[in-house]
């Protein structure tokens, strides 16, 4: 759970401020409304680093995941490559950089190309990056050997392999890119509990040999926990708290982040945070998001969301309430 | 590779059910009679016979019988089913191409290309269709090169809104993305993406547009804008038809029963298929 102190002064990727609103109408006559998908999201990914983000469905981790991506366009915010700003570039200029990042999704039924064989969906980061004949069937096997599969996997089908061997043959497509960075967006929320273990251990061994940086997406804390270095906490579009891992699960400094703690079972059986009351987004327009759920709410909560500050080294909440002693899972150190 | 095994499960599947069967024995045994039989036939299709005119089936060794100048009506009917099915397969694969290309290319860009296109294809759809047929009819000069442009002018639209909308639903898998985050072009995104996944789609549109087709031929000949006698079509069997309708009925209705029959059983074997491809759409 400890991993490097991010020592590079220049993160792998940075997010600033980065919102995006969808206009919903909901109903033919009703006037559009404005949905924070995210809002104000800021956060930032070291080299080697593994990040996770965890939330309730709809909190808009996968929404602030495909930003960073460039996949999906923010309403405002920037997204920092490298150090440069890529968030205005064209699809064209992207191109050169789009190998950097790549992206792991949650449903293995439909990751790979149904009308191609292993073959051909590995050829194709190969191709793009210019790698052909002896060389990329020799890459693609020393990647498939990588995410544990051997060569007959090649003339083979997508439908003909199970969702775990799947999520790996995702991870050597992407791998076969060379990237620095891999989103991986609910990876393994849709695997056994079994399957979910080996494929969070295959993520941790890339991140050691390669020093990939990962962004981990998920609703289950026990599972983003066990692979994280830090983990930053969503509700509703707004990130509440981040903090590294062990910080976090001792000591969390947002009611938010309690409340998920408390959800999880000590040991055994993983389970899913308990579905939002209201539909996102439908908090009161200027108070905390959190405000109508919390058990510690004052009436300045009430008024107006609080920033994202500094509550410890490395640790930040956006909570007012600094006063509070939030319960964790594990032992205070002192 | 994994694309022969797709179409494999198609043909099992399409060959399981009765409709599947039927239709293509039909369309085969169809295409092979239009194609070869009139060169089994003891009769050619233009040929006249004054002394054995308005001949009723099976006389004198006329199946099914002869017209007003003597010709063998099975000839007539095999040589226009040429025409016929020429125009219908023909004029079905230019349009599915226009339609794929037009569709495809609405259903990747959204924003003003896609606006534009869509325009276009509902104004298009505005005008009935028969009119718009008829209107061309008249101002070109009629003959087979002429009636399959018409007939894929008014038919490209039904592929191309098929192909947009599959388009739309394909591009946001999540294995489009995937390959848009490595970078990959356009024209590799299309291609090798996007196109083999809709393609079951456009062949079921394309199969119920053959249908269509036939039908459109047959009423432009019929109203004589289209293949010229002697040249015979199934269309145009009906027009020279018409004037006998009371005393020789069979020259009006075996021509229409061969027509009903066989949009009928291209509009099964388009269902078949769609039947036969949906189980594979989950995959
Ligand atoms: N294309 C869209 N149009 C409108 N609302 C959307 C769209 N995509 C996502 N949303 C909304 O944004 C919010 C966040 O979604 P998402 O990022 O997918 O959440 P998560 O990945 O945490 O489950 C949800 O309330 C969702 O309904
Ligand atoms: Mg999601």
């Amino acid at each position: 759970m400890t991993g490097p102190v991010p020592p590079d002064p220049v993160p792998l990727l940075s997010l600033r401020g980065l919102s995006k609103t969808y206009l919903r109408r909901d109903g033919l006559l009703t006037r559009p409304r404005a949905v924070a998908a995210a809002r104000d999201v800021t956060l930032d990914i070291a080299r080697g680093e593994v990040l996770g983000i965890v939330g309730e469905s709809g909190s808009g981790k996968s929404t602030v995941g495909r930003m960073a991506m460039r996949l999906l366009e923010p309403t405002a915010g920037a997204v920092h490559l490298d150090g440069a700003d890529i968030t205005h570039l064209s699809e064209q200029a992207l191109r050169p950089l789009r190998h950097k990042m790549q992206m792991i999704f949650q449903d293995p039924s439909a990751s790979l190309n149904p009308r191609q064989s292993i073959r051909q969906i590995l050829t194709t980061p190969l191709r793009l990056r210019g790698v052909a004949g002896a060389d990329a069937t020799q890459e693609m096997l020393e990647t498939l050997a990588l995410v544990g599969l051997g060569p007959d996997v090649l003339g083979r089908a997508p439908s003909t392999f199970s969702g775990g061997q799947r999520q790996r043959l995702s991870i050597a497509r992407a791998l076969l890119m060379k990237p620095e960075l891999i989103v991986a967006d609910e990876a393994v929320s849709a695997l056994d509990v079994c399957v979910q273990a080996q494929i969070v251990n295959l993520f941790r061994h890339l991140r050691d040999r390669f020093n990939l940086s990962i962004l981990f997406i998920g609703h289950d804390l026990a599972v983003v926990g066990v692979i994280s270095d830090r983990i930053a906490v969503m509700y509703r579009g707004t990130l509440v708290e981040i903090a590294p891992t062990e910080q976090l699960f001792r000591r969390p400094r947002h009611p938010y982040t309690a409340r998920l703690l408390s959800a999880e079972p000590r040991r055994g059986v993983l389970s899913a945070p308990a579905p939002p009351a209201t539909p996102a987004g439908q908090h009161a327009p200027d108070g905390c998001v959190f405000s109508a759920r919390c058990p510690h709410a004052a009436d300045a909560c009430r008024t107006r969301q609080p920033a994202l500050a500094p509550v410890a080294p490395g640790h930040r909440a956006a909570c007012i309430r600094t006063d509070l002693d939030l319960e964790g899972i594990l032992p205070h150190s002192n | 590779m994994s694309g022969g095994m797709v179409s494999h499960g198609v043909w099992r599947r399409m060959t399981a059910g009765r409709g599947g069967v039927i239709s293509l024995l039909y369309i085969g045994s169809i295409v092979f009679a239009c194609f070869c039989g009139p060169f089994l036939l003891p009769f050619g299709p233009t040929s006249i016979d004054l002394h054995h005119r308005f001949l009723p089936p099976l006389a004198h060794g006329h199946v099914l019988g002869t017209d007003e100048i003597g010709r063998d009506l099975l000839a007539r009917v095999l040589r226009g089913g040429r025409v016929s099915l020429i125009v219908g397969v023909v004029s079905t694969v230019l349009s599915s191409l226009i339609g794929t290309v037009v569709g495809i290319v609405a259903g990747y860009r959204p924003g003003g290309t896609r606006f534009l296109i869509t325009t276009v294809i509902d104004t298009v759809l505005c005008f009935p269709v028969i009119f718009l047929l008829l209107t061309l009819a008249a101002i070109l000069h009629p003959g087979l090169v002429t009636i399959v442009g018409i007939v894929t002018l008014v038919s490209w639209m039904e592929v191309a809104r098929v192909a947009q909308a599959q388009t739309v639903l394909v591009r946001q898998m999540d294995y489009v993305t995937a390959v848009m985050a490595m970078g990959a072009p356009d024209r590799q995104i299309l291609f090798r993406e996007i196109l083999p996944n809709i393609a079951p789609a456009i062949i079921v549109s394309a199969t119920l547009n053959i249908a269509r087709a036939i039908l459109l031929e047959s009423y432009v000949s019929y109203l004589g804008y289209g293949i010229q006698p002697p040249e015979a079509s199934w269309g145009n069997l009906l027009n020279n038809a018409q004037e006998y309708l009371e005393s020789d009925p069979w020259l009006a209705v075996i021509p229409g029963f061969v027509i009903a029959l066989t949009v009928a059983m291209f509009n099964v074997l388009g269902a078949a298929l769609r039947e036969a491809i949906a189980p594979g759409r989950r995959a």
